[in-house]
């Protein structure tokens, strides 16, 4: 065996090895990718050279992007200098690669430095807690993103029965052209899911955008009408109209936008997001969409009958965060690896304090709300880890528990609960006053025939309190 | 909150025993929406004796036992004691930093369930609705 101190044999004996072995740049690039890669990746690593390998960083979508990112280092390596992560990369083609353990190592300063990662069957791991957690959740989302790469939505992920559900419905939406109906309250990313199962069931199909809760009839005409010439023009040209909040739409707009959709049959896609009274008419589980779409009360509803039966075709259904609960730390961590990917600042995970003010906290503005404090965060922290001062004041200091109980006690009787307040007040003020009536009466500020009268009304058997005055 | 205000019939008590206010806050939090709407969960945090000396009082109830690598015997030992001495509570241990072979550990005691993190606890729910039903049949 070649042995020596210049970098040759080094390399000779890299290419030589059937372990895996890569190399990022200081810019979070694959710049070296042993033989070994290639064996375990099912195809030729050359083709990873220059991809970016960063959690979360498939930005194209492309399969070659996803196992590059799946090859990125666990949070805080910059902190620590090493660290160790199970990577199952995503399959490409016929070829599924086995899962890996992996161990990083950066070397040199802050500007230059590289870091080198050989994988392998190790088993000394012995992570602090906190990065447990950290690594665990990377794999949770690792697996996410290469079940789902081109659906991956930050909102989608999760282990819930929610976000199974979700992710399965837009699965079957995105994989067909049909009219897709969102339910869901204010906040819950209704437009971007439309849009991305729009950009992956049509792609290059002309898409309108319709607000509305703007329309009435003559100004949907005005903004479908580029759209309509085009279908009246050409027995091949097909649209999408992409409506945002469609029961919020007068009446008569809505009649109207059903009436085309008749017209253009088939040839005009409609993919409409609906706010949360109708979530509620849906709830409490999808199962049951079907039945109670068939309401007649249409304007109570807020929609017209001949757009239920358009969107009933496929509806996706998006219960609020605070539901969610347990897929909160998941989605928290997929939109903070969204933007660390594209830059925005140092953060590479969220501490377990920070998770846990996520999770307590009760979303009123859903999705939106955790985006903009996920965007909140990441600029306010300057290092590696999001803690709970880089959140925003309203969920850092929010303390669960006093509300719900008050609109509780509403159900209770005031007179029943002062009787007993009253009563426990003369027991114990009679224990006090070692059973002395008078005593007690005194420290009651009271008579002490109302005292007495009070302790009667209370006892089951008066006649054995008066022979005991 | 003054509790004797309250009809005791509809206060659910949840007693927390842990060494921060990490399950405490989480409690407050996913109680409420975790027992039938009628009901009030009075949620407190208590120490292992005072949860130990108070059982005999108790009416159904939840105990949380937050435990660790140190506390592990201590938590087999109130868990053994609190189901000798009350059956009607149903206990919950919170181990967020066990290992998996210190937590089969807990597996001979009457555990209704293990949590790790707190996003977890909205999924015991319909255990709780059960634990409550059974031993307050004749109270609601």
């Amino acid at each position: 065996m070649v042995s020596g101190t210049g970098i040759r044999p080094l390399a000779r004996l890299l290419d030589k090895s059937k372990a895996p072995v890569w190399a990022i740049s200081p810019a979070g690039k694959l710049i070296y990718l042993s033989p070994g890669c290639s064996e375990w990746l099912g195809f030729d690593s050359a083709l990873l050279l220059d991809r970016r390998s960063v959690a979360g960083a498939p930005v194209s979508g492309e399969r070659l992007d996803l196992v590059a990112a799946a090859l990125a280092a666990p949070a805080e390596l910059r902190r620590r200098g090493t660290a160790s992560l199970r990577i199952t990369p995503p399959s490409v083609e016929t070829h599924r690669p086995v899962a890996k353990e992996a161990r990083f190592i950066r070397i040199g300063d802050e500007a230059t430095a590289l870091t080198f990662a050989i994988a392998g069957d190790f088993d000394d791991r012995l992570p602090e807690p906190e990065l447990k957690d950290a690594v665990a959740v990377r794999q949770q989302l690792d697996s996410w993103r290469r079940r789902h790469t081109a659906t991956a939505i930050n909102i989608t992920a999760g282990t819930s029965n929610e976000a199974v559900r979700l992710r399965r419905r837009i699965d079957v939406a995105a994989s067909t052209r049909t009219d897709v109906g969102f339910f869901g309250p204010a906040g819950c990313g209704g437009e971007s899911i439309l849009t991305r199962i729009h950009a992956l069931s049509a792609p290059g199909e002309n898409l309108i955008n319709v607000d509305g809760a703007l329309m009435d009839s003559d100004l949907l005409d005005a903004t479908l009408m580029p759209a309509l010439h085009q279908l009246s023009e050409s027995k091949e040209a097909r649209i999408t109209a992409l409506v945002r909040g469609l029961d919020e739409m007068p009446f008569e707009a809505q009649q109207r936008l059903a009436g085309l959709l008749d017209t253009f049959s088939g040839r005009m896609r409609l993919l409409a997001s609906c706010g949360s009274q109708l979530l509620e008419l849906n709830a409490p589980t999808d199962d049951l969409i079907s039945e109670s779409l068939s309401l007649d009360e249409d304007r109570a509803r807020g929609l017209c009958s001949q757009l239920i039966d358009v969107i009933s075709s496929l509806t996706i259904v998006n219960r609020p965060l605070a539901l969610r609960v347990e897929d909160i730390p998941l989605i928290a961590t997929a939109m903070l690896d969204t933007r660390h990917a594209a830059g925005e600042g140092p953060a590479e995970r969220i501490n377990r304090a920070a998770l846990d003010a996520l999770v307590v906290y009760p979303w009123p503005h859903n999705y939106e709300e955790l985006e903009n404090s996920i965007r909140h965060a990441i600029r306010t922290a300057t290092g590696n880890v999001i803690a709970c001062e880089h959140l925003p004041l309203a969920i850092r200091s929010y303390r669960p528990g006093a509300i719900l109980k008050r609109t509780k006690h509403t159900k209770l009787s005031l007179d029943d609960a002062i009787q007993r307040y009253e009563l426990r007040l003369i027991t114990e003020t009679l224990e006090n006053a070692d059973g002395n009536r008078a005593e007690a009466a005194r420290r009651l500020g009271i008579s002490r025939a109302r005292l007495i009268r009070r302790l009667e009304d209370q006892s089951p058997n008066p006649q054995q309190n008066k022979e005991s005055r | 909150m003054n509790w004797s205000l309250v009809d005791p019939g509809v206060i659910r008590p949840w007693l927390i025993c842990e060494m921060g206010t990490r399950w405490l806050t989480a409690v407050r939090r996913f109680g409420p929406e975790m027992i039938p709407e009628a009901l009030v969960p009075k949620v407190e945090s208590a120490s292992r004796d005072e949860i130990l000396a108070s059982l005999n009082l108790l009416e159904p109830a939840v105990v949380l036992w937050e435990t660790s690598r140190d506390t592990l015997a201590a938590s087999c030992d109130s868990l053994a004691r609190t189901a000798a001495i009350n059956p009607r509570v149903l206990q919950i241990i919170a181990c967020h930093q066990l290992t998996h072979r210190e937590q089969l550990c807990l597996t001979p005691f009457p555990v209704a369930a293990m949590v790790h993190q707190p996003e977890e606890l909205p999924r015991l729910t319909p255990m709780i609705h059960l634990h409550f039903a059974r031993w307050t049949q004749f109270i609601d």
